[in-house]
């Protein structure tokens, strides 16, 4: 599997804020974006997962356009956005339970993804009860319902505590090891770490950075 | 995630929520109900007319003044606009005058009477009024015209016997021996022939009956604060999740309709409680209005179509002011200052007619207005098809800015 991101451009009135946009991620690979707050990284994980559409450019998978092919974009693209997109309302079993059919929701509990995640300590606890962490950790079980080729994560581990951040870097090194592409828009070190290729997001364009520096040069550069 | 598991979603949601929500509409209906009741039985509509209060100074012992007094206390012209009060001396009067307890202050000099019967015009009859403005200009004006009309009623008699009388060749003495008479006669048949007009008061208030109106306006208050009983649907709501949902092919026209769905039935819900209640009350007779007197049933039920109607209009327009403000404070706040204000200039609380022209004419058109319009004509029976239609385009308007407004947040991801 292949994707490539190709002249992804968005402007919000006058202000460009994501100016000719191009990467390209292979099978198992896990590419960060990196930038200072408010430059764009949340925009264009928005237009990658659909959210907002792109004034130009393309997202290719495979070769095909998920931009334009909602229903393949739908099947193989898993968005979790900053914060924690569930229903404070209800517990995690009927958060997931939007998401998965019975019989998937139980086998994932009992060995899939959402067992990586620890999930199932937590299930029959209301949302609005959970810690920040275990709300993380249900985001990102309800975002891949549609076993995903393509995972988005807006700062995955942010505010969390150490044991939900390993929860989570389990996740997303199973997630890896299974072929997966992850794209991580972040700016913790931990996850800089953690991924293949970074890009720098800087006043709208797109920089390569050689993961073979250190990351405190890499922060240097943002 | 579809827009069916979506729609699914809202609904356990709401299902959650619905305990606290029903309890708080409860209160709500109780503590707005028992208020209005209160109001409208203690509101004594005749008690409510101003009336202008003015004092007399002349001398007690003429007899045609006394009668002349008791003529304007008794004719229709008057007796509905002024009372009158007599004083003995003018410093009582103007004492009177200066603590406001009377607009004007007649003063009826002495011989008054016998200059007005001898066609003297040099001795008058002076007004000395409180300067307010406006009130004093109207009091004045009614007071000029009832005087005017009895006056020129009087002197026309008066001159037409004195005529006749002089071709007669009759003496001063008889002309105003007779003159006297043919003035208390006069003033006697005025007397006695007042009232002639019975006056009954129903109190109308915008085309409903006193008690009519109190319920209309009741109503539909209590419907425009159920919103906040429902507040806590709208504070869990989360950005972050619209967005998600959105990347799933949830588009914002589906969340919308499907929270809007389960917001509306919620009122819905917690309102035909309140219905129900209100129906208990009006068929075991300890409370009705004039509306539903004849044909109790078909009319309640022809109101309460009506009243889902308003109630889909009202849902409307509070889930766009809850989609539109973002905060907790900014939910709480502005929505109920929005629906507080509409609700005075729609007139739920006060018959609208009595506001400026200008304030009526908003007050009308406002959604909360139209939902007036409607309700009521669901109470009289009226055929209000132009609010109708402003009910129904005020509804898709709202929708369709919440609509306009969730994707603006999901696309800024505004919280």
């Amino acid at each position: 599997m292949h994707v490539s991101i190709n002249g992804i451009k968005k402007r919000y009135g006058k202000r460009e804020v994501l100016k000719d946009i191009t990467f390209e991620a292979s099978e198992g690979e896990c590419v960060g974006i990196i930038g200072r707050n408010g430059c764009g990284k949340s925009t264009l994980l928005s237009v990658l997962s659909g959210v907002i559409g792109a004034d130009h450019g393309e997202f290719l998978i495979d070769g095909k356009d998920v931009i334009k092919d909602e229903a393949l974009r739908h099947r193989t693209v898993a968005y979790v956005p900053q914060g924690t997109p569930v229903i404070e309302e209800l517990s995690a079993y009927d958060n997931l339970r939007m998401w998965y059919m019975p019989e998937a929701l139980d086998r994932e509990l009992k060995s899939g993804f959402l067992k990586i995640l620890g999930i199932d300590e937590f299930l029959k606890l209301t949302v609005n009860k959970m810690s920040v962490g275990m709300k993380k950790r249900l985001s990102i079980g309800c975002a891949i319902n549609n076993n995903p080729s393509v995972l988005l994560l807006d700062e995955p581990t942010a505010a969390l505590d150490i044991v939900c951040r390993e929860a989570v870097y389990a996740y997303l090194d199973a997630f890896k090891k299974s072929g997966g592409i992850l794209i991580l828009a972040t700016h913790d070190t931990r996850e800089i770490e953690m991924c293949d290729v970074c890009k720098i997001l800087k006043e709208g364009t797109l920089t390569h950075y050689s993961y073979e520096h250190d990351v405190a040069d890499l922060l240097k550069s943002i | 995630m579809n827009s069916r598991t979506y729609f699914r979603g809202q609904i356990k949601r709401i299902v959650r929520l619905f305990p606290g929500i029903f309890a708080l509409s409860l209160v709500f209906a109780l503590v707005i109900g028992v208020a209005g009741v209160m109001n409208a039985r203690h509101t004594n509509y005749n008690k409510a007319i101003s009336k202008y209060n003015i004092g007399i100074l002349c001398d007690k012992e003429n007899v045609m003044l006394s009668m002349g007094l008791e003529l304007v206390q008794s004719i229709d012209d008057i007796q509905f606009i002024i009372n009158i009060y007599q004083y003995e001396s003018e410093e009582e009067g103007f004492a009177a005058l200066h603590r406001n307890e009377i607009k004007v202050l007649v003063v009826v000099p002495d011989g008054f009477v016998d200059a007005f019967m001898s066609k003297d015009e040099t001795t008058h009859i002076k007004l000395y009024a409180a300067s307010q403005k406006g009130i004093t200009t109207v009091v004045m004006d009614e007071m000029v015209n009832i005087v005017a009309d009895d006056v020129i009623y009087t002197e026309a008699g008066l001159y037409s016997l004195q005529e006749e009388l002089e071709k007669e060749g009759a003496t001063e003495e008889l002309k105003k021996e007779l003159n006297d008479k043919l003035t208390l006669k006069y003033m006697n048949s005025l007397i006695s022939r007042g009232l002639l007009t019975e006056i009954t008061e129903i109190g109308l208030g915008d085309g409903l009956s006193f008690l009519g109106f109190f319920f209309c306006g009741i109503v539909l208050f209590y419907t425009a604060m159920l919103s906040f009983c429902s507040i806590s649907f709208f504070l869990g709501s989360r950005t972050e999740f619209f967005m998600i949902a959105r990347s799933r092919g949830v588009k914002p026209v589906s969340q919308v309709m499907s929270e809007f769905i389960c917001f509306t039935v919620s009122n819905f819900i917690c309102a035909v409680f309140v219905l129900i209640g209100v129906y208990i009350l009006f068929a075991s007779n300890l409370f009705m209005i004039e509306e539903f007197s004849h044909s109790f049933t078909s009319r309640y039920m022809r109101f309460a179509f009506f009243y889902v109607l308003t109630l889909i209009g009202l849902s409307a327009f509070q889930f766009f002011l809850f989609e539109v403000m973002k905060g907790i404070i900014n939910k709480f706040l502005l929505p109920f200052l929005v629906l507080i204000g509409f609700s005075f200039l729609s007139g739920y609380f006060y018959p609208r007619t009595f506001l400026p022209e200008i304030a009526c004419t908003i007050g009308e058109n406002l959604p909360t207005g139209v939902a007036y319009n409607v309700l009521s004509a669901g109470m009289t029976g009226a055929h209000e098809y132009v609010s109708l239609i402003k009910l129904f385009l005020y509804t898709a308007a709202f929708l369709a800015a919440s609509v306009y407004v969730r994707k603006v947040h999901i696309e800024r991801g505004i919280d």
